[in-house]
């Protein structure tokens, strides 16, 4: 029983999810690859990989920027009725955020446990450090609202 | 020794889609009516989300029926 012509509001939970998960693909590989092109040096390769990876990292930046906008674009539309912006945020998708964000949490935790076990041995840039809390963190709450918004 | 609080309070069972094959409504215009996603229905329809009681009392109203006849705890059966 499901009409052939998804609504508005069916088409755009749709849309955002697809935004959501180029958006979260697209950061992971323009900031895992600015992470890779920031150690990797440190442990002695040479241009021949890092070139590659600046490459990826640029193409990652390029698609994340494009599901940004479109995001932003669709953000807009939403808020501007009321009706729409009611029940794309109806209390499912509220509590997925708050799982996400939940999860998120726990994951960049997660995330200092290799970083701090990896300083007693290494000499780490503090820099890396940072940029792999905000990847943990970006990622894993995109990763996660999807995970918790799912239908199936 | 209480597993978890689902077994303490029961499992919670829904009408959503007997209702809606009686009317003859699609979970797209069941979502429209109260305010949320086709999502938000098929999930709950699924028991994977329970509602909050604003929610329930909306489907119930949309049913004009009885709060508890579309939502009912399994140990009550």
């Amino acid at each position: 029983m499901n009409d052939t012509i998804p609504g508005p509001v069916e088409q755009l939970d749709r849309a955002r999810r697809r935004m959501l998960l180029g958006g979260t693909i697209g950061f992971a590989v323009w900031w895992g690859g600015r992470i890779a092109v920031e150690l990797l040096p440190r442990a002695g390769h040479d241009a021949r990989i890092t070139l590659p990876l600046i490459v990826l990292s640029l193409a990652g930046w390029v698609y994340w920027v494009i599901h940004l906008v479109r995001m932003t674009l669709v953000s807009r539309a939403i808020a501007s009725d009321p009706r729409l912006r009611s029940a794309l945020n109806d209390e499912r998708v509220r509590e997925a955020r708050l799982k996400a964000f939940a999860a998120a949490f726990w994951i960049m935790l997660l995330a200092q446990a290799p970083l701090l076990l990896a300083a007693l041995f290494l000499e780490l840039p503090a820099r890396a450090g940072g940029e792999i809390t905000i990847f943990a963190g970006v990622v894993g709450a995109g990763l996660a609202f999807l995970h918790y918004d799912r239908e199936s | 020794m209480i597993a978890n609080r689902d077994d303490a309070l029961g499992r919670l069972i829904n009408f959503l889609r007997v209702e809606r094959a009686k009317r003859g409504i699609t979970q797209e215009q069941l979502a429209e009516l109260v305010g949320v996603t086709r999502k938000t229905i098929n999930t709950i329809e699924r028991a994977r989300f329970i509602p909050s009681t604003v929610l329930a009392l909306r489907l119930a109203r949309a049913f004009r029926v009885r709060v508890e006849e579309l939502f009912r705890l399994e140990e009550e059966r």
